[in-house]
């Protein structure tokens, strides 16, 4: 049992607090609701390029790391399609110190013009590094835009293409912040041998006077049924074959986000699963495969992928992804095979319980899903899911007409 | 009057120093075979941790790729169970089981429940003790790894650590070998077979166990592991003579965006007097995201995603490297701001603030590193080699607040030259 406290200051800033007596560390996390979703279409790539710009120096603090360094403390961050989260953790004596660091960027930035330069050009070689000079490093460049026709979700986190962060401006940066960067749109998680007065007191300090920014009014435009199934060929310079298929899924905060979820599980999570079993080791389509969800906020994906044995043609590999999927949507799985993934969530879970900082993380996630006792209701949820949901869902998902399929082929050389 | 008015914001809080934290070597209690079973329990955690450590790393065989096959081929069938079986029985419980090898070690840990650490030890044994290495499975997981090793050979700094390994130790030598694609079509299952049965014994033994830990699990690991399931006897050690040759090897690869740097050379080893100063001036050097090499390459020039130096220690040597990936046509100013920042540890006095810092930064690191059982136990197993034990950290923080600008200067120019060592490139290079 994770217990905590919760308190919002008056500029609507939210605090979660969690004591935990039995470490030195403190864990401070800080969510702030904007992803790569609430990007310009032709201005990508501009949430994660600002969560560099966080660290290039606030209003009266020129550098970040710095002064967090010296007080013993690290941190990183990152960005998704819907969240920025940021985290740090330093001995439990300096806590102060990340009040005032976060307060401070909170309420300005330096906006340095030479910070700004830097760190376009370090994200344009993030971009290269980890998904042009890397074998299947674009493949999800080329899978989202295929399963999305509208919604945001149909670029990347780290942008269409390197020219939008290579145009990016001070000025899109200055209005990104004042827009998305306040108080009122973000979380604090806190989870340390330190109790909820003084961070209360910590708190009204360092943050209670940083001016609430203006109501978020989000309207993405949501993504229309799709109507046939799409298909993406390419040929590029790798080893072996790969595919990627898609369906579309619920969001998250959806009832049938958990038995989906365990769908995944049962087909592609861990040795035992189903496609492992049938495709790798029975049938030997595959080098390896896995199955998992892209747990998005809006509607997301349902993903199989895969890495086929040399000599196996796209048509034997997807008959046998199409076969165990045609046995999901027909057979019951056993009480025992459901079991068995459900177990694997209570683990799971008990795991993401041990450090201060993944249990701020989780804390600070679950209150801007909306239910912050998820943290300890979250295996309740999956414990629901009976024999039944799995067949009604796998049926809903997994049809022809849903599904975008990327064959990636090795060219040959 | 609101706050804001009466807050300095751009003053930093006062710093305090951490608490001193006391770290106490493990009990360890041995088994009737000599195992030595050390514990860190907290009643507090639902979860455990089961290692176990073996004596068996690459190092110590005769062909390459035997080590790493042979610990992983544990999970893929024994006398008593099928790969299914174990696949089954394990998830069922939502237990993982990891398994690796170093050029020192193999080992095996599993992460569970604390209930179900008994239920899952008649199975972890057999694994242990009586792996089958049949054929099938065998041919599917070497094809499988095959296919993985020629992915990653795609990738630079894949390349380029393979030849930096080669050269650091000495082709030929325990630490230097390294495999080529041909290697996996030499593997037998009777190379597997006759490696665990001459390394897999109680003698090369180590358990570690970390969280909720009670009696009754003490008893099954006795039960378990406590026999004399082997009377192979103990082999004599190897010998790592490291030849080691500074200069400069390039790869070219025409069509890459960027290149991989990979530059360093062996150091002293852990026991020796330099090692802890030489850990200070690695992270002032490229350790920690504040260090000078990110600082210059990242965060001033914006050449990379990211520049580190590391240490590597191995039970008989150690290496030092410097690594990035880097756009293409700045190769030449990295590699220039590389050995500036080399120089500049070599002939300038790190100044105080610089010193405070990262000694307030590494006596964080470690106070992260060792807060709970499950960190301890994992910095005790990186201790096993060298049998350094927990002391080994408390000696270290001892340094770390003692040692001084002067001697961080002799470091850097007792081990910094850049002449002396090694660069290996690999990436769209000029060719002139």
């Amino acid at each position: 049992m994770i217990k905590f406290d919760t308190f919002t200051l008056i500029n609507g800033l939210r605090f979660v607090v969690h004591h935990d007596a039995n470490t030195p560390i403190v864990a401070m996390n800080i969510l702030y609701k904007v992803g790569a979703r609430d990007e310009h279409p032709e201005k990508t790539g501009f949430a994660h390029l600002f969560e560099h710009l966080m660290f290039g120096g606030s209003i009266n603090i020129p550098r970040y790391d710095e002064p967090l360094q010296r007080a013993g403390g690290d941190n990183n961050a990152f960005t998704n399609s819907d969240i920025t989260n940021y985290y740090l953790t330093l001995p439990k004596e300096n806590i102060e110190t990340a009040f005032w660091l976060e307060s401070d960027r909170m309420l300005s930035l330096a906006f340095s013009e030479k910070s700004f330069e830097v760190q376009r050009q370090v994200v344009v070689e993030e971009f290269r590094q980890n998904y042009l000079n890397q074998p299947y490093g674009d493949a999800w460049l080329l899978l989202k835009p295929l399963a999305y026709s509208t919604h945001p979700y149909q670029w990347n986190t780290i942008g269409k293409e390197i020219s939008h962060i290579e145009q990016a401006t001070l000025e899109d940066v200055k209005d990104f912040y004042g827009r998305f960067y306040n108080p009122n749109n973000a979380i604090i998680a806190i989870a340390g041998d330190i109790s909820t007065e003084e961070v209360k007191q910590l708190a009204e300090k360092w943050f209670a006077s940083i001016p609430a920014g203006p109501e978020i009014s989000r309207s993405l435009p949501s993504e229309p049924i799709q109507k046939e199934a799409r298909k993406l060929h390419v040929k590029k310079q790798v080893p072996v074959d790969g595919i990627y298929k898609a369906w579309h899924m619920c969001g998250r905060n959806d009832d049938d986000y958990y038995a989906t979820d365990l769908i995944s599980d049962l087909l592609g999570s861990g040795q035992s699963s189903r496609l492992v079993k049938a495709l790798i080791k029975k049938q030997e389509l595959f080098a390896e495969i896995s199955a998992f969800i892209t747990g998005d906020s809006d509607p997301g994906l349902f993903v199989v992928t895969g890495k086929l044995l040399p000599g196996i043609s796209f048509d034997a590999a997807e008959e046998g992804i199409n076969q165990q999927i045609a046995i999901l949507k027909q057979k019951s799985p056993s009480m025992d095979e459901l079991r068995k993934v459900k177990n694997r969530v209570v683990s799971g879970q008990a795991f993401s319980s041990i450090s201060v900082l993944s249990k701020a993380m989780n804390l600070a996630y679950y209150t801007y899903l909306g239910d912050t006792d998820l943290v300890n209701n979250l295996t309740k949820q999956y414990r629901k899911v009976q024999a039944a949901d799995i067949i009604r869902i796998a049926n809903n998902i997994f049809t022809e007409n849903n599904c975008s399929t990327l064959y990636y082929t090795k060219e040959n050389d | 009057m609101t706050e804001i008015t009466t807050l300095e914001r751009f003053k930093a809080p006062a710093l305090k120093t951490a608490a001193s934290f006391v770290l106490s070597e493990p009990p360890c209690m041995v088994l009737p075979n000599g195992i030595p079973v050390y514990t860190f329990n907290d009643q507090s955690q639902e979860t455990l941790r089961f290692d176990l450590i073996i004596n068996a790393g690459s190092a110590l065989q005769q062909k390459k790729l035997v080590a790493n096959s042979t610990i992983n081929m544990l999970r893929e069938g024994s006398t008593r169970y099928t790969a299914g079986n174990i696949n089954a029985k394990i998830d069922y419980h939502g237990a993982y089981i990891d398994l690796q090898s170093s050029k020192d070690i193999a080992w095996m840990s599993v992460f569970c429940l604390g209930k179900s650490l008994p239920l899952l030890m008649p199975l972890i044994e057999s694994m242990l003790k009586n792996p089958s290495f049949r054929q099938r499975e065998f041919r599917m997981y070497n094809r499988r790894q095959k296919q993985d090793f020629i992915v990653s050979s795609r990738k630079n700094k894949q390349i380029a650590f393979r030849i930096f390994n080669e050269k650091l130790f000495g082709i030929d030598t325990p630490y230097g070998q390294t495999a080529a694609i041909e290697d996996f079509d030499k593997l037998s299952t009777s190379d597997l077979a006759q490696f665990h049965a001459k390394h897999f014994l109680p003698a090369n033994c180590t358990i570690i166990m970390s969280g909720q830990i009670n009696d009754k699990i003490i008893q099954t690991i006795e039960k378990h592991f406590g026999d004399n399931w082997s009377n192979a006897e103990l082999q004599t050690d190897f010998i790592q003579e490291t030849h080691f040759k500074s200069g400069l090897h390039q790869i070219q690869k025409p069509d890459s965006l960027q290149t991989s740097i990979m530059m360093g050379r062996p150091v002293m080893q852990r026991s020796h007097p330099d090692y802890f100063g030489f850990l200070f001036l690695n992270t002032i050097l490229g350790g920690y995201f504040g260090s000078r090499l990110m600082n210059n390459i990242r965060e001033d020039k914006g050449f990379t995603y990211g520049i580190h130096s590391q240490v590597m220690p191995y039970r008989k040597a150690c290496g030092f490297l410097i690594s990035t990936e880097v756009g293409t046509e700045v190769t030449e100013n990295t590699l220039e701001e590389i050995k500036k920042e080399l120089f500049r540890m070599q002939n300038e006095l790190v100044d105080a603030e610089e010193m405070a810092l990262v000694r307030n930064y590494l006596n964080g690191t470690y106070l992260r590193a060792l807060d709970g059982v499950f960190n301890q136990a994992e910095k005790f197993r990186t201790t096993l080699d060298n049998k350094l034990g927990m002391e080994y950290f408390a000696n270290s923080l001892k340094a770390i607040n003692a040692v001084t600008a002067e001697e961080i200067k002799a470091l850097a120019v007792k081990y910094l030259s850049p002449d002396d060592m090694l660069t290996v490139l690999v990436g769209n290079l000029k060719t002139t």
